[in-house]
């Protein structure tokens, strides 16, 4: 998948901090206190409270607002900057420079997932973009035929959150991870190991590795948000709480990572029944002319 | 006396059976199978229409929202989708706030799009495949493509309900529309403390001011 549009943005990750992350989110939450559940005799109350599965809410609220300040402050101004200068061919090479660098450690994934074949697509990908790319300049791989977009071998991203999840570990709480966005416990744990098993991170001294991996994070943050401008402000205006929908947005992109786009064919089993429960009664007047 | 009083038990028995029967009729004509190539022509139909309209450079703002409100009304379950956005609160919610929200949903739903309508350049819609799943509602894959720009894959999903085929969820780098507004409505109304009035007085607002972003 080359175009994940709309989430990115708010999903960029990095290894080295997200302990250090993590710990500060512990003493934090701590000092402000969790979201109130409703009183157990409301179960729908209870069931939805439950759904949300936020009993940081009061905290991450407050992250993610000191997120957005960070980003209208810094990110996406600098995005702006970025999209304006560069010229899209040496953005694109710079997305797939950064990509190729993560294959790697996407290839390690694949084979802990048993997906055989993805293992071979970004095997694949790797070789021949570093040797023809040449050095990951060009995603010669993906073929980038916009005729025919289903030539080629696509970007596919997976992490340790997803390896995690694939063997059957639960997300945890949401988390809003103050810069790297929304999360849940078993992403930031995945965060916090991804940085060790990306093969690529051993081909630099060990005291300039973090630096690297660094770089690659905030390049691929600066290239991401830049893409994702115009859809954000979209969302940011059509919703009424912002955090809430963002939330969501996280939850089911992931949920859609991790399956590998093998998603259940209805992804509402619910909904059917709540359109059954109308017989046809009201109608709205506008409509039907 | 008896005799009109016999007459009208006839009547009344013929009203009920009838009303039975056609109860019994509707509740049969639910979700009739769709049938193949029935979702995947209605899907490039509604894209092809929304195409012709947005490259029609003679209409105005106020016409174009005319017409996309139609073809909203004419292609998705809307009243459906609505009634799902709201989740358990439709439930709670008298006669009027349901009449009030579900107009409102309808204004918000155009009123977001129509904002897109002038960035409109040259957006190309192709139907990819359709498959039915074993409770006979349909999922159409389509590609839309920027000039320029990258693909991106929308997936639509229809059932048939009450004799019409429509689309009830749209679904983008698999993030479905549908539940992203259930979870964002969930929020607000929790926000107004479950009061549903002052929930919709919130989507009034917000329509309000999304309609000032278009003119």
């Amino acid at each position: 998948m080359r175009n994940k549009l709309a989430v990115r943005e708010h999903f960029v990750t990095v290894r080295s901090s997200a302990k250090l992350a993590l710990a500060g989110v512990i003493t934090l939450a701590a000092l402000t206190g969790c979201a109130t559940p409703p009183p157990a005799s409301d179960k729908e109350a209870m069931a939805a409270f439950k759904e949300d599965n936020d009993p940081l809410e009061p905290l991450n609220r407050y992250f993610f607002e000191f997120n957005r300040g960070i980003d209208h402050l810094l990110l996406r101004p600098v995005s702006e900057f970025y999209r304006g200068a560069l010229p899209k061919g040496l953005r694109n090479s710079v997305r797939s420079v950064v990509n190729n660098l993560e294959t790697p450690g996407i290839f390690v994934h694949d084979i802990l997932q048993g997906e055989v074949e993805r293992a071979s697509d970004s095997f694949g990908r790797f070789t021949t973009n570093t040797f023809f790319g040449p050095a990951g300049l060009n995603d010669v791989a993906a073929g980038d035929n916009p005729k025919d977009p289903d030539a080629g071998i696509p970007f596919h991203g997976e992490d340790s959150g997803q390896t995690l999840a694939v063997w059957g570990a639960d997300p945890g709480p949401y988390l809003m991870l103050p810069i790297y966005g929304p999360s849940n416990v078993r992403d930031t744990l995945g965060m916090a190991v991804n940085f060790y098993i990306n093969p690529i991170n051993y081909i630099v001294p060990t005291e300039h590795r973090s630096g690297f991996a660094l770089a690659r994070t905030v390049i691929k943050g600066i290239d991401t948000r830049s893409r994702t401008i115009e859809t954000f402000d979209e969302i940011e205006r059509g919703s009424i709480d912002f955090y809430a929908t963002v939330r969501s947005l996280y939850r089911q992109y992931r949920a859609s990572e991790i399956a590998n786009g093998r998603g259940p064919m209805n992804p509402l089993p619910e909904m059917s029944e709540e359109l059954e429960e109308d017989k046809g009664v009201e109608r709205v007047s506008s409509i039907r002319k | 006396m008896l005799r009109r009083k016999f007459l009208g038990l006839c009547a009344l028995t013929l009203v009920v059976t009838a009303s039975v029967t056609v109860r019994g009729a509707v509740a049969q004509s639910q979700n009739r199978p769709l049938l193949p190539g029935e979702a995947r022509k209605q899907v490039k139909s509604l894209g092809d229409a929304a195409v012709a309209m947005l490259s029609d450079q003679k209409l105005t703002q106020q016409e174009k929202n005319r017409r996309f409100r139609h073809l909203l009304n004419q292609s998705f379950a809307l009243r459906g989708i609505a009634r799902f956005a709201l989740g358990r609160y439709w439930r709670r919610a008298n006669f009027a706030q349901r009449r009030r929200y579900l107009k409102l949903f309808e204004d918000y739903i155009v009123n977001s799009y129509a904002a897109r309508f002038s960035n409109y350049s040259g957006e190309s819609f192709m139907v990819i495949n359709e498959s039915i799943d074993e409770r006979g509602r349909a999922i159409v894959k389509t590609r839309i493509q920027r000039p320029g720009g990258e693909p991106v894959e929308v997936i639509w999903y229809l059932r048939e309900r009450l004799g019409a085929v429509r689309i009830v969820d749209v679904m983008l780098e698999g993030i479905s529309l549908s539940l992203t507004q259930r979870s964002d409505f969930a929020a607000a109304v929790r926000t107004a403390g479950g009061d549903m009035d002052a929930f919709l007085d919130t989507l009034e607002a917000k329509v309000r001011k999304i309609k000032g972003v278009t003119k």
